[in-house]
């Protein structure tokens, strides 16, 4: 007879069943000795060895098949130091876990798929949150910078930039800033190093420096008096264009360097990376000119301010200040400042504007979908649940404390959600990518460059998996704590017990209810663009190229030098074929720009020396409204009569003619346009001027002859493909001036397209989300669905027995199904309901709490919820009522 | 589902309880011995008998201890509680009253 070492068999074979490790060697020795034993008894009896040894182990094998399959390594012992043993336990859970998982893999691809899915859009999304909203921006201390706005209290249109009076008085009166700094971006061009070159320049106070607590690399960043009139000119250098142009050498301190016309002294490097604003390179950095006291017209000349708060003050006290100070100019200068209010904006906010409204709620939208993951994988295993109850019930007979089964429980979810974190991390590489290619281009939102997997997105990834893993874990295992005793082991009937399949019921009402959430959120964002697409901008951008282009501004400082440039261009361009139309003017509808300016009728003033109202403007040649199919409605458009030197002209819009002069005809009238008496000439047709969800305002136009500017954008109206178009524009006008630039070209039918592109890329995100969602939760009512009928086989085949038809028993079975529905939609309903604010900002023509929508997607869901059920419902008419009697 | 089966899941405790109840008995002499007197109408193996001895042991109706005999692997030997013993006089009331029942009813001792 050959000596086994039974022990070890027996522990072989019981390494799936975590017994407390206490009494582990106790329960090995006992069922050895009992195995040995019976080997012993069929080798008396003459059973051939192998035959014995594989006989008196057998009921082993057939409980616990699972440790047999592969060779387990040993139990860990009794007697080791708690600590490490805890330790040991833990690898054991999760050896035994993964083994687990690989055994079935099935359940753990579906598993690891549907939270992947969840994790994935999470980390994806959290990537971008992480880039856009959270990273600190680039400056020490970043959180106490503010940036000063502008708000007309009567129109609520609020401005970025403030007047250059008010900018010196705030400076002078404030008390809330440690710092505070004027600035403004502009290309320039750069002159005598080989050909002529554009840069982006930041134009800044020394105040700017101070709030962002720049230090040069070298040299001196500017100071006050650089921007004091009559200054000598100076400029400090980026740190790039140092490296590229100068090769880094430091002795380019001190050297002359012409921009725009100007001889400028280089006075210092700016650090490395510095950008200001954040999303702008500032190749080179010139004083912005600010006089000594603020000028009699205080509103002559517009200036971006950046302040830092003083340790200690809030940003509502700044606020407070500023609206002191407000009223104490509107009290000083009431016919420039009445209705005039300053606002101090935290620079985050200020730079992502309205896209963190999108983003917090995308990633709301991702962390709903996550939950809706997390429930169907509950539901898998409480599927699972179903098929290992012999198992779980073996395990405690032999003395697995309930904390084992737990452990074991949290360590297979562990398990399942690391492995789901690994593909989700994968699937987040793909899906940022996805992402910031769908982003337009025009979409400027800081940050947005910089998104990437970095060490806070593996971090939070790892976080949301652990959190992942243990809300599912203890989902199931609450569930079916309350049926794992011993009647499933003497019963051995694989079914859930009411509890557990009321848990199982809740947990998918649950489930409909935030896919119908979701659906609602996509259902009122689709609803949204297609208002937006069906507005009428009040243009025809369709064949209309658009071309930015910049005269040098040092040859082209009068104004008589600009108008003969603008008159030979247009006049070579209108001789083109593929010309139909072409005009200039100041600004590209629908990008966003809100210029304004007070505007009053000559014989009505406001009066009371009072400011009068904003209104927008443009400064528009007549052929801008012909290439624009924007319809003259009355009097005329600008022409030769409409001289430089001659009264000033104005062409306004039909919303500014009927808001002044109500009934009345404005052609002829006068007004007081920002202290300059101009005549109306002619009214136009309304256009979508910032963007296609903001109302038509009142608008004016100034002719471009008599205020023309050296950047200008050019719209020609073309039969021919426009692509080609914007290069035999420019080869034209360079013929005319050789050193004038091309800055942008697009076409107007692309510009339209990506005012809309926020909203249309929120759209495929939670649109995608929503179907995701939709497409869990019909899995979760299929699954939940699915066991009902067979704990209920019994019961259906005595009813078909009993003569109900198998329609009875479709709709039996749907009626349940039903009752999910209806239940996840009422409580959607409510969250939705609740919900609904959030959305407010991101909406156009449609009420947050839209009834047509909450409609709609509810139908959506419950008419999938009953597919999801139908197929179950088919399956419980088939069960043959003379089997499922005689099993019993 | 065979009726041995269900008549084992129903009276398997009894029978340990009654068996241990003679007296200190192990865990293959009981699975020996159930079978033997049933005359292999009821069998238990190795993973459903210890798990009901353990389960009756937490639940104090029974006791087991280790006993070591020379040249011998070492036995757990199980014997009755008082708690035990009170619980096989109840449960042999029943199944007493039980078979009773039966009798007059399906008239087994006429069969």
């Amino acid at each position: 007879m050959t000596a086994h070492d039974w022990n070890a068999l027996v522990r072989e074979r019981l390494a799936s069943l975590a017994v407390d490790p206490a009494r582990q060697l106790d329960v090995v020795d006992e069922l050895a000795g009992h195995v040995a034993e019976q080997y012993a008894e069929l080798v008396a009896a003459g059973v051939d060895e192998a035959r014995a040894v594989a006989e008196a182990l057998a009921p082993l094998d057939e409980r616990a098949r699972a440790a047999a399959a592969t060779a387990p390594r040993a139990l860990p012992l009794a007697g080791e130091s708690p600590r490490r043993e805890r330790l040991a336990m833990l690898g054991y859970h999760m050896r035994h876990a993964c083994r687990m998982l690989l055994r079935e893999r099935g359940f753990a691809a579906s598993a690891v798929l549907t939270l992947a899915l969840g994790v994935g859009a999470n980390v994806a999304m959290f990537a971008v949150v992480d880039a856009v909203l959270l990273r600190p921006l680039p400056y020490s201390n970043a959180n106490a910078l503010v940036v000063l706005k502008h708000r007309d209290e009567r129109t609520g249109i609020t401005k970025e930039f403030i007047a250059i009076g008010d900018y010196v008085d705030i400076a002078a009166r404030q008390q809330s800033f440690s710092a505070l700094g004027a600035y403004g971006t502009q290309r320039a061009t750069v002159f005598d190093m080989g050909d002529p070159f554009e840069v982006s320049a930041l134009l800044a106070t020394s105040g700017v420096f101070d709030a962002l607590g720049v230090e040069p690399v070298s040299g001196r960043v500017l100071n006050p008096g650089d921007s004091r009139p009559g200054a000598a000119h100076v400029a400090v250098i980026g740190y790039q264009f140092w490296q590229q142009r100068f090769g880094g050498d430091r002795r380019a301190i001190g050297r002359g360097i012409r921009i725009d016309g100007d001889n400028c002294q280089i006075v210092g490097i700016a650090p490395p990376g510095f950008r200001f604003p954040p999303n702008a390179a500032a190749d080179v950095i010139l004083p912005s000119a600010i006089p000594l006291a603020a000028p009699a017209s205080r509103q002559s000349d517009w200036r971006f301010a950046v302040a830092r708060l003083k340790p200690g003050v809030s940003l509502e006290a700044a606020a407070a200040n500023l609206t002191a100070i407000s009223t104490q100019l509107a009290d000083a200068y009431p016919s420039q400042n009445r209705a005039s209010e300053y606002l101090a904006v935290p620079l985050r906010d200020a730079l992502v504007g309205s896209s963190q409204t999108a983003l917090w709620l995308l990633f709301g939208a991702v962390g709903v979908l996550l939950v809706v993951a997390c429930v169907n994988v509950a539901n898998l295993m409480l599927a699972r649940a179903l098929s290992r109850r012999r198992e779980i019930a073996t395990r405690r007979a032999l003395g697995a404390s309930p904390g084992h089964l737990a452990a074991q429980f949290i360590a297979e979810s562990l398990a399942l959600a690391l492995a789901a974190a690994a593909a989700g991390i994968l699937m987040a590489q793909w899906g940022t990518r996805t992402l910031l290619s769908l982003v337009p281009r025009s979409l400027v939102v800081t940050g947005l460059a910089e998104v990437q997997i970095n060490r806070a997105v593996l971090a939070f990834t790892v976080a949301l998996s652990i959190a992942t893993a243990l809300s599912f874990g203890l989902l199931s295992m609450l569930t079916t704590r309350s049926d794992t005793g011993s009647t499933a082991f003497t019963t051995g009937r694989a079914t859930l017990g009411r509890s557990t399949r009321r848990a199982a019921s809740a947990l998918v009402i649950g489930e409909v209810a935030l896919a119908l959430v979701l659906l609602v959120g996509a259902g009122l964002i689709l609803r949204t663009f297609a208002r937006l697409a069906s507005v009428d901008p009040g243009f025809r951008g369709d064949h209309v190229v658009t071309l930015t282009t910049q005269l040098p501004a040092d040859r082209y400082r009068d104004s008589a030098g600009r108008q003969a440039f603008y008159r030979r261009a247009f006049e070579s361009l209108r001789a083109l074929p593929e010309v139909q139309a072409v005009g200039v003017a100041a600004v590209i509808p629908l990008t966003g720009n809100n210029w304004s300016v007070p505007f009053e009728r000559a014989d009505q003033p406001v009066g009371g020396g009072q400011r009068p109202p904003d209104v927008g403007w443009q400064t528009a040649s007549a052929g801008y409204f012909a290439a624009m199919h924007i319809p003259l409605l009355a009097g005329r458009l600008f022409d030769d009569r409409d001289r430089p030197d001659g009264p000033r002209v104005v062409v306004v819009s039909r919303t500014l003619e009927r808001r002044f002069f109500a009934g009345e005809s404005a052609v002829g009238r006068r007004a007081n346009v920002d202290g300059v008496i101009a005549e109306i000439i002619g009214v136009v047709g309304d256009i979508r001027r910032a963007s296609l969800a903001n109302e038509p305002r009142p608008d004016l136009y100034y002719s471009s002859e008599q205020v023309p500017m050296t950047t200008t954008t050019w719209f020609v109206r073309t039969g021919a493909d426009p692509a080609r178009l914007a290069s035999i524009l420019l080869t034209h006008l360079h013929a005319i001036e050789p050193q004038i630039l091309g800055l942008d070209s697009r076409r107007m039918a692309d510009v339209e397209r990506e005012s809309t592109q926020v909203t249309r890329l929120v759209l495929w995100l939670i649109g995608l989300f929503a179907v995701t969602a939709l497409a869990l939760a019909a899995v979760g009512v299929y699954g939940v669905m699915s066991y009902v009928i067979r704990q209920r086989t019994r019961e259906i085949g005595l009813r078909v027995a009993l003569g109900a038809t198998r329609a009875a028993i479709v709709q039996l079975v749907m009626r349940q199904g039903l009752a999910i529905a209806v239940g996840g939609t009422v409580l959607g309903v409510a969250i939705a309901l609740a919900a609904a604010r959030t959305l407010e900002g991101l909406l156009y023509g449609i009420a947050p709490r839209d009834v047509t929508t909450l409609a709609v997607a509810s139908a959506t869901l419950i008419g999938t919820t009953l597919c999801a059920c139908y197929i179950p419902a088919r399956r419980a008419a088939r069960i043959d009522p003379a089997r499922t009697l005689t099993e019993s | 589902m065979g009726s041995t089966r269900n008549f084992r899941n129903g009276s398997a405790e009894f029978l340990i309880l009654s068996l241990v109840g003679e007296r200190e008995r192990h865990g293959y002499e009981l699975a020996k011995l159930i079978e033997r007197r049933s005359g292999g109408a009821i069998t238990f193996h190795v993973a459903s008998l210890y798990p009901t001895l353990y389960r009756l042991e937490r639940r104090g109706l029974i006791i087991g201890r280790w006993i070591e005999r020379a040249g011998q692997r070492r036995r757990r030997f199980y014997r009755l509680t008082p708690d035990g013993r009170d619980t096989l006089a109840a449960q042999r009331r029943s199944w007493k009253a039980f078979f009773t029942a039966l009798t007059r009813v399906a008239r087994l001792g006429n069969a």
